[in-house]
């Protein structure tokens, strides 16, 4: 996994929990890296699941809800760091351009890195997204969404369909515009 | 989360905890330091390791950097290769002959490896010369008028010592010497590169530089592979070249089939004629024997009766004297009728052995031996208006009819002489070609038009005037040749001369 997801991890529960909570969370982990993260390396998925497992536990929350939370912080770390993919002015048509747009610019800075497949159709009404990922992180996927429906002070509604947790092939969300 | 930040959630703590003491708020300020030291010390590591990647990717980089302009150099330095290639082969499909093709590669490659001047000359390695063939300069300097005048002038010798080589070679003394001849000469540095087209004609190209000029391997590469590709070239055009001519040969050797049938079914329908000429030929030669001894005994009795009868009938004296004339005139018409019949019995006998049904028996012959009877049978008809020039080599006995032969040699001998209207000359040589004898008979006549060619072996083609030829003479000649399984063959310039061409195999050479 990009070192850039762990930096923003140390950097969230940082700022939301305090030092003395990162601090912790990583003695008790033990990460392979020490938590010496940098943006430009990349670390084992194991070590993702060692330190959501222990904040998981340490903060009393469920995993999805971790991970909900560092989605929306994902979102408003990426909108000061890459203000290039944020030009869109409008939340569904960002999502729109995450798959095709987004990740291709990012394969282009992080060669090696690899995304989920994402699928958007519009009805006229709701966004539906596919996820598809070997990760089954769809927690995360929902914490971004929620992020950008924030970043963009569009209040939505997410709702998931179907999930691999459940047995599906694949994750669907269908995000409806509230008001 | 600087320190703004922690002193307010401190106090924010120490409120909601009831801490107003001043050491209690000290000993939390102490334990979030630490904590703040821990995540400082790991900040602190994180970031110079970002340095460390940071100067390795920068150090990447740069090589990459580096690489990427190399390459463009290199991949620059191909196109240029390629195009040089390119060129080359296109060459190929320009139709060129070797002059304009040698000139145009020296062109290319100058450009190519930057030579100032290029050069090219020929070595005959059998004949071991060297000649100029194609020049060409980059900067149409003077040099190369120099370079050329040396060449005429022989200062080239010391290229004896670099000929024998085959691969490109590099040398500078010679220009040591160019330059005792011409000081201004400032080419020193050279290249030569051999091409080998066969085993007698080799080709030199030379590249010369001002100053000492070190090409690169590939270079050198790259001229041997472009001269090899022209090389190619040549020899593929040499062979499109021969099948040309083979075709050409295949051609006439069509005709000439095509002719021999022809002849093959003349002789044929001629052996028919003969034989059915032949029958009633004798028995009217026979009958006019005896019509002769008839004739005779007529006149003995006319003249008893004459001595019988002296009385003065005019009628019977008038009957006595027409008598006497038909008496006189029978024995010319006679002879006449003989004469001619002779004549016939001549014609068909040449139709006969024209056509091969007068089959002789074949023994060893001695073609010299023919060459010389006809040459002594014909002497008094050629002595006052040709010389003869005899070139008879030692050959191998032929199988075959002697008399046939001479029959055949004194028709040609004398068709020359007749040729010849005042004076010339008859030449004819006996020789081993191809494990054949080849008899040649070549006169300086008036020559044979070429519509005349065509049908001279045919039977009756004559260019004499009516009664003085049958036309049958080079047709019988065709007819025995081709009965000694051997050819005769014709060529003709008019005004200068007609040569005959008679092959022979030799005894056992299984043809």
């Amino acid at each position: 996994m990009k070192g850039i997801i762990f930096v923003e991890l140390s950097e969230m529960v940082q700022e939301k929990f305090g030092h003395k909570t990162w601090n912790q969370v990583l003695q008790n982990a033990e990460p392979e890296s020490k938590g010496v993260y940098t943006a430009a390396e990349n670390y084992s998925d194991e070590e993702a699941d060692k330190l959501l497992n222990t904040m998981s536990a340490f903060l009393s929350k469920s995993k999805d809800e971790v991970l909900k939370l560092f989605g929306v912080h994902l979102i408003k770390a990426f909108s000061t760091r890459f203000p290039q993919f944020f030009k869109e002015r409008q939340l569904f048509p960002f999502i729109e351009s995450v798959e095709p747009v987004i990740h291709a610019e990012i394969k282009k800075i992080y060669s090696d890195a690899s995304f989920p497949k994402l699928v958007t159709y519009y009805d006229g009404e709701h966004l539906m997204l596919e996820y598809h990922s070997v990760k089954k992180m769809c927690a995360l996927t929902h914490g971004l969404i929620k992020g950008a429906s924030y970043h963009f002070n569009e209040p939505v509604e997410i709702e998931q369909c179907r999930c691999t947790h459940n047995g599906d092939d694949f994750c669907l969300f269908k995000i409806s515009k509230k008001g | 989360m600087g320190t703004t930040f922690v002193s307010l959630k401190l106090v924010r703590k120490g409120k909601k905890m009831g801490l107003n003491n001043l050491k209690s708020i000290s000993a939390y300020m102490k334990e979030d330091y630490d904590e703040l030291k821990i995540a400082y010390e790991r900040e602190k590591k994180a970031r110079a390791r970002a340095e460390e990647i940071l100067e390795t990717r920068s150090t990447h980089l740069y090589k990459i950097n580096q690489q990427l302009s190399d390459q463009y150099f290199l991949s620059s330095k191909r196109n240029q290769e390629f195009e040089f290639l390119y060129r080359v082969t296109k060459l190929d499909g320009a139709n060129h002959d070797i002059d304009d093709l040698f000139l145009e590669f020296l062109k290319l490659s100058s450009k190519l490896i930057w030579a100032e001047m290029s050069f090219c000359f020929k070595y005959n390695k059998k004949k071991q010369v060297l000649l100029p063939f194609k020049m060409t300069s980059l900067a149409e300097s003077e040099n190369s008028l120099k370079l050329e005048h040396s060449f005429y002038r022989g200062h080239f010798d010391f290229l004896d010592i670099l000929l024998d080589s085959t691969k490109p070679v590099k040398f500078s003394s010679f220009m040591k010497d160019m330059a005792q001849v011409d000081p201004d000469f400032n080419l020193n540095c050279s290249y030569l590169f051999p091409l080998d087209l066969d085993d007698e004609e080799r080709y030199y190209f030379w590249y010369a530089y001002p100053k000492n000029y070190e090409l690169p391997q590939e270079s050198l590469d790259l001229i041997t592979n472009g001269l090899y590709q022209l090389k190619t070239f040549i020899l593929k055009n040499k062979a499109q070249l021969q099948v040309l001519e083979n075709y050409k040969k295949l051609k006439e050797m069509k005709s000439q089939l095509i002719h021999s049938e022809k002849m093959a079914s003349i002789g044929t329908i001629s052996a028919g004629i003969a034989h059915e000429i032949n029958n009633p030929l004798s028995f009217l030669l026979t009958n006019l024997e005896v019509l002769k001894d008839y004739l005779g005994s007529i006149g003995t009795y006319v003249d008893l009766l004459e001595k019988s009868n002296t009385g003065t009938n005019t009628e019977i004296s008038t009957m006595k004297n027409n008598i006497e004339f038909i008496l006189e005139d029978v024995p010319n018409l006679l002879r006449e009728s003989l004469d001619g019949i002779e004549r016939i019995r001549e014609i068909v006998n040449g139709l006969r052995t024209f056509s091969r049904a007068d089959d002789g028996i074949f023994k060893e012959v001695d073609v010299n031996y023919c060459i010389e009877t006809a040459l002594k049978l014909v002497s008094n008809e050629l002595k006052h208006k040709c010389k003869i020039s005899k070139n008879l080599s030692e050959i191998p006995h032929v199988m075959g009819s002697q008399g046939q032969l001479i029959q055949v040699f004194t028709n040609l001998l004398v068709n020359s002489a007749q040729a010849i209207d005042e004076h010339g000359s008859i030449e004819v040589k006996s020789t081993i070609n191809d494990n054949k004898i080849l008899l040649t008979f070549c006169d300086s006549g008036k020559g044979i038009s070429k519509e005349h060619l065509d049908k001279l072996f045919t039977p009756f083609f004559t260019t004499k005037p009516t009664g003085q030829g049958t036309g049958l003479g080079l047709s019988i000649s065709y007819g025995i040749i081709q009965k000694h399984r051997g050819n005769i063959s014709v060529e003709s310039s008019p005004g200068l001369g007609t040569t005959f061409y008679i092959e022979l195999p030799m005894i056992g050479s299984g043809e």
